[in-house]
C-alpha cells in the first residue's frame, strides 16, 4: 500500500507516523485530553499545533521525559518551527515516569466494551481491539479514573494511524464514552505504558492479526447477522488451552462484555492457523506480552478443518449478489433441500474472514475464490454466499431509471361536444396532452418520449416566408371567407407571376422609404382594449394570429399581416418566435376536413381545453364576424377611397384606423397615394 | 512578575467566551503552573488563529503579560484590534435540569476550596447551554492571586469529569464584560463570605 502511493504521500505518511510515534511514546505523561486533541490535529494535519500544544504542555508541567522522547519532541518543534525553545523542556531523564497500572475490569465502571464493540467495523477491519483500564492519573490536570484506554492494533501500513484514532475517539466520544484510543502497529516496539496495558486488557475484538493477515483478506464480517447453523462440538483432541486471561481475572465472568453478543462472536479459535512466517519477524524488546499472547491462541488452535471444493463460480454468485442485496445468512443455509453443500463451508464453521489463507500449501486445488477487495474497499464484504444449485432465484424487478423521468400515461380524452370525430381522438390518446401555449420545443424538452426530430423545427426555418404567404393555413381550409371585405385584400394581394407590377407600384407610392407610424404598431393592441369584450373576443385572435398562432383557425381572416410585414418590415427575419408559429401554423395547411380545421397531428398536440376553446372561438369567429366585418368593411371601402392604392396592405390590415378612435392617426400614415 | 501575571490573568478572563473552552482552561491552568514561556508562545499565536480581536485596554494586559515574557514582537504585533465588543451569543441558566440538587460533588469540592482561600467574596455557579453542550461556569469574585485559585478550581473540576473547565475569578469589584454579566444574573449563589454577609447588613 505504501509502496502505491507516491513519494509525497510516503513523506506525509513517514511525517504522520513519526508524529503518531511521539504521540504514543507520550501517552500517559500528559492529560487524556490533550492527547486526544493532539491527535486530531495531526490527523487533520496541523501538526504545527499539535507539537505547540504538547511542547507547551510539557513547558508549562515541567513534564520529565526520557532522552530519546524529548530530542523527537525538539526535533519534532524545530521542524515545525515551534516559538518554544527546546531549553523551556524539562532536562531528560532515564525515569520512565510514573507507572502506571492498568485492569482489565475494573468495578463500578460503565460499559465501555458495548460502545467498543459497536464501533464501525469499517474502521475495525483487520483490527484486534483491547480494553484495558487505567488506574493511575496521566497528566497534572488529569480526569476522573479509572479511565478507559482501547488498544487497537493494525497491522503496518493498512490504515494510517493518526487519523484511525482520531476516529475511533470521535465515535466513542459520540456515544458518550470519554477514552483514550491507542492505536498500535503490530511487530513494533511497544512503550512501558502500553505493554501495561496490553498485560491488563480484555480483548474485544480479535482481528486477523493473531497470525497475520492476508494482503488481499477479506473485510470483517459484520456480526449483526448471528450464525445459524450450530457450530461443531469442539474437537476432544487435542485438549483446549484456555486464554491465561480468563483464568487471571476473576472478574472476568463478571464484565459486562462476557454477555455481549459480539463476544459470542468472537472466533472459538478454529478458524486460526499457525503463521507461517513467524521466524523471520523477529519481535523486539516490547513485544514479548504479544507474543505470549500469540502462542497462547496458537496453542488453543484446533486442527484446521478441511475447506470444502467450491463448486460455485464467483460470477454467478455476484450474480446473486446482486439479485438479493439484502438476503440475509439464513437464506443460504440449504436446511431442508438436499443440495450440495454452500461455499460457506469452505470458509469454516465461524464464517470468518480467514478463509483465503495465503499460505499455498493450504489451499486446496481446485477452484477456489479469488481473493480480492470489493470496490468499495471500505465497507465490510458480505460473505452470504448462494448455493449453487439455487433453482428459486426472485424475478428481476424492472427498474424505473430515473433520468428517463415516468412512463407515458395514457390520458383518456373526452370526445369534443360536436365536431370531434372519431379519429383525432384516437391519435390523442396515443399522445401526451399538450398544456396550451407550450412550444414543441418546450414540450420536447419535457416529454420524455419525444425525440429531437418529433418535432418539426428546422421546416420554419428553411421557409420562413411560408408565415408572410399564408400563416394560418386558410389556403387549405375549407372555410370560405364569409364577407367581402375579407376577400378584398385577398385579392389584392400581389400574384408572384408580377413580381415587377408588385415592385413598380411600391416604388411608385414611395412608402419603401418611409417608416411604419408608431401609431400603427399601436393600433392593434389599443383597439383589442377599447372594443367591447364581444368584439375583443373576436379580435384577438385576428390579431394574434400572425404573432400567437397557437390555435390555427381555419376561417380566419388571410388578409391580416402577411400583406403588411413585407412594407412594414423590409427584411423579415425568421425570428425564434415566427419560427415557433410558423411551426403551429404548418400543419393548419392540410387541415382541411378535420372537425376544426387542423390536421390530426396538430390535434393531437391540443389539450382538450384547447380543443374546446378553439371550438368556441370558432364558434364566435362564425357568429359575430359580420357586424364587425361590416364595420371594417366600411372603414376600409373609405380607405380605399381616400388612398386609392389596394394594395397597401398596412391600410387593409385594419390596424391604423378601424377601432373608430384612429381618426387623427389617420392622417399619421404616409400619403401612400403618392 | 506578580503584576504580569496579573494583567495576564485579566486578559485571560476578558477572553471568556471568545476563545474556545478547551484552550482557554488550558492557558490559564499553564498560568497557574507558573508556565509563562508556554502561554507567551501559545497566546499570540490562538490570537491569531482565531481572528481574536482585543481592545487597547487588553492590548496594554497582552504586552503587559507575554510581551514581558519573551514572545515574539513580530506575533504581537499582528495581532487584530477590536471594533466592537463582542456581545456574547451563550444564554446561562442558573439551575441544571437533572433532577438533582443544584449543588453536587464538584461544586462542593469547589467551595471546599474556595472557601478557604483568602480574598473571596463570593461563590456563584451558572449553566451555559444546553444538552450535551451544557457546561458548568463557576464564578468567584474576590481572591487573592487570582490565577492560582482559578488553575486549582479547573483541576477539581477536571477530576470530577469538567474536561473543559470554565472558572471565571473577577474582581470583587469592578465592571464585568458582557459574558461575565449574563453569567452573573443568571447565576445562583453557592456560598458568601461572612465578612460580605455582614457589610451587607451592615449597609442595609
Amino acid at each position: 500500500m505504501t509502496a502505491e502511493t507516491g513519494g509525497v504521500h510516503v513523506d506525509e505518511r513517514t511525517a504522520s507516523n513519526s508524529t503518531h510515534d511521539l504521540l504514543l511514546a507520550l501517552a500517559g505523561r500528559v492529560d487524556d485530553d490533550m492527547l486526544s486533541w493532539a491527535r486530531e490535529l495531526v490527523a487533520v494535519g496541523d501538526d504545527t499545533r499539535a507539537i505547540e500544544l504538547l511542547t507547551a504542555s510539557m513547558v508549562a508541567e515541567r513534564t520529565v521525559l526520557p532522552a530519546e522522547v524529548r530530542e523527537a519532541l525538539v526535533a519534532a518543534g524545530r521542524a515545525l518551527r515551534v516559538d518554544l525553545d527546546s531549553s523551556a523542556l524539562a532536562p531528560a531523564s532515564n525515569e520512565q515516569g510514573t507507572a502506571h497500572t492498568f485492569d482489565s475490569s475494573p468495578q463500578g465502571v460503565e460499559d465501555v466494551a458495548a460502545a467498543v464493540a459497536d464501533l464501525p467495523p469499517r474502521l475495525l477491519r483487520d483490527c484486534a481491539v483491547h480494553l484495558s483500564w487505567r488506574l493511575t492519573p496521566a497528566g497534572t490536570a488529569p480526569g476522573p479514573l479509572p479511565h478507559p484506554v482501547v488498544l487497537v492494533e493494525i497491522e503496518d501500513g493498512m490504515q494510517p494511524s493518526d487519523v484511525l484514532a482520531y476516529q475511533l475517539a470521535v465515535a466513542l466520544d459520540r456515544a458518550g464514552v470519554n477514552a483514550s484510543v491507542e492505536v498500535l502497529t503490530a511487530r513494533r516496539a511497544r512503550s512501558p505504558y502500553h505493554v501495561a496495558a496490553l498485560r491488563e486488557a480484555l480483548p474485544v475484538i480479535i482481528g486477523d492479526l493473531i497470525d497475520g493477515p492476508s494482503p488481499f483478506a477479506e473485510p470483517r464480517k459484520k456480526p449483526a447477522p448471528p450464525p445459524v447453523a450450530p457450530p461443531p462440538p469442539p474437537p476432544p483432541a487435542p485438549p483446549r488451552e484456555e486464554h491465561p486471561l480468563q483464568d487471571e481475572h476473576p472478574l472476568r465472568d463478571e464484565h459486562p462484555l462476557r454477555d455481549h453478543p459480539l463476544r459470542e462472536e468472537l472466533p472459538p479459535h478454529e478458524d486460526l492457523e499457525p503463521e507461517p512466517e513467524r521466524e523471520l519477524d523477529p519481535e523486539p524488546p516490547g513485544y514479548e506480552p504479544r507474543t505470549q499472547m500469540r502462542e497462547r491462541y496458537e496453542v488453543a488452535l484446533p486442527p484446521e478443518p478441511e475447506p470444502v471444493e467450491i463448486h460455485e463460480p464467483e460470477p454467478l454468485r455476484e450474480l446473486h449478489e446482486l439479485h438479493e442485496p439484502e438476503e440475509p445468512v439464513e437464506h443460504d443455509e440449504p436446511a431442508e433441500s438436499p443440495e450440495p453443500p454452500p461455499v460457506r463451508a469452505a470458509f469454516g464453521n465461524s464464517g470468518r474472514r480467514r478463509l483465503i489463507t495465503e499460505d499455498p500449501e493450504q489451499a486446496e486445488p481446485g477452484p477456489r475464490p479469488v481473493p480480492r477487495t470489493l470496490p468499495g474497499s471500505g465497507m465490510p464484504r458480505r460473505t452470504t454466499v448462494t448455493p449453487i444449485s439455487r433453482t428459486v432465484l426472485p424475478a428481476p424487478v424492472p427498474l424505473v431509471r430515473r433520468d428517463v423521468g415516468p412512463p407515458p400515461q395514457v390520458h383518456p380524452l373526452a370526445p369534443l361536444p360536436k365536431q370531434e370525430s372519431a379519429e383525432p381522438t384516437e391519435e390523442l390518446r396515443q399522445s401526451p396532452p399538450r398544456r396550451p401555449g407550450e412550444s414543441p420545443a418546450l414540450a420536447a424538452l419535457s416529454d420524455p418520449l419525444s425525440g429531437p426530430l418529433d418535432e418539426p423545427l428546422l421546416d420554419p426555418l428553411l421557409a420562413p416566408r411560408y408565415l408572410e404567404d399564408d400563416p394560418l393555413g386558410v389556403d387549405d381550409a375549407d372555410v370560405s371567407p364569409p364577407t367581402r371585405q375579407i376577400d378584398a385584400p385577398v385579392k389584392a394581394r400581389p400574384e408572384p407571376a408580377a413580381p415587377e407590377e408588385s415592385w413598380a407600384a411600391e416604388w411608385s407610392s414611395g412608402s419603401w422609404a418611409m417608416s411604419e407610424p408608431v401609431e400603427a404598431r399601436r393600433a392593434p393592441a389599443e383597439e383589442v382594449d377599447r372594443a367591447p369584450v364581444s368584439e375583443r373576443e373576436s379580435a384577438v385572435p385576428e390579431d394574434e394570429h400572425d404573432w400567437y398562432p397557437r390555435h390555427s383557425f381555419a376561417d380566419a381572416p388571410a388578409e391580416v399581416r402577411p400583406e403588411t410585414r413585407p412594407e412594414s418590415r423590409p427584411a423579415p427575419e425568421p425570428d425564434v418566435e415566427r419560427v415557433e408559429h410558423a411551426e403551429a401554423a404548418e400543419p393548419t395547411t392540410s387541415g382541411a376536413g378535420t372537425p376544426l380545421g387542423l390536421r390530426p397531428e396538430s390535434l393531437a398536440r391540443l389539450s382538450d381545453a384547447d380543443r374546446e376553446l378553439l371550438a368556441r372561438l370558432q364558434a364566435e369567429l362564425i357568429e359575430g364576424r359580420k357586424p364587425r366585418v361590416s364595420r371594417r368593411a366600411g372603414i376600409a371601402g373609405k380607405e380605399q377611397q381616400s388612398n386609392g392604392a389596394a394594395t397597401n396592405g398596412s391600410q387593409t390590415n385594419g390596424s391604423p384606423g378601424n377601432n373608430g378612435h384612429a381618426g387623427p392617426r389617420r392622417a399619421n400614415p404616409p400619403d401612400l397615394a403618392g | 512578575m506578580t503584576a504580569a501575571d496579573q494583567a495576564c490573568h485579566d486578559l485571560l478572563v476578558r477572553l471568556a467566551g471568545r476563545l474556545p473552552d478547551e484552550l482557554l482552561w488550558r492557558l490559564r491552568d499553564w498560568l497557574a503552573a507558573e508556565g509563562r514561556a508556554a502561554v507567551s508562545a501559545m497566546l499570540p499565536r490562538e490570537l491569531l488563529r482565531h481572528r481574536l480581536g482585543l481592545s487597547e485596554e487588553e492590548r496594554e494586559m497582552l504586552f503587559a503579560s507575554v510581551g514581558e515574557w519573551g514572545a515574539s514582537p513580530r506575533v504581537l504585533d499582528a495581532v487584530l484590534p477590536q471594533d466592537t465588543p463582542d456581545v456574547p451569543a451563550v444564554s446561562f441558566h442558573a439551575s441544571k435540569l437533572i433532577g438533582k440538587g443544584d449543588v453536587d460533588l464538584a461544586a462542593l469540592s469547589v467551595l471546599a476550596v474556595v472557601r478557604g482561600h483568602p480574598g473571596c467574596v463570593e461563590l456563584r455557579q451558572t449553566w451555559r447551554g444546553e444538552g450535551r453542550k451544557e457546561q458548568r461556569v463557576v464564578l468567584v469574585l474576590g481572591a487573592d492571586r487570582p490565577w492560582t485559585l482559578t488553575g486549582t478550581l479547573q483541576r477539581v473540576l477536571r477530576a470530577h469529569g469538567d474536561r473543559t473547565p470554565c472558572v471565571e475569578v473577577l474582581p470583587p469589584h469592578g465592571e464585568a464584560n458582557p459574558y461575565h454579566r449574563a453569567a452573573i444574573i443568571e447565576s445562583a449563589p453557592l456560598w458568601r463570605s461572612p465578612a460580605m454577609t455582614s457589610l451587607a447588613q451592615a449597609g442595609a
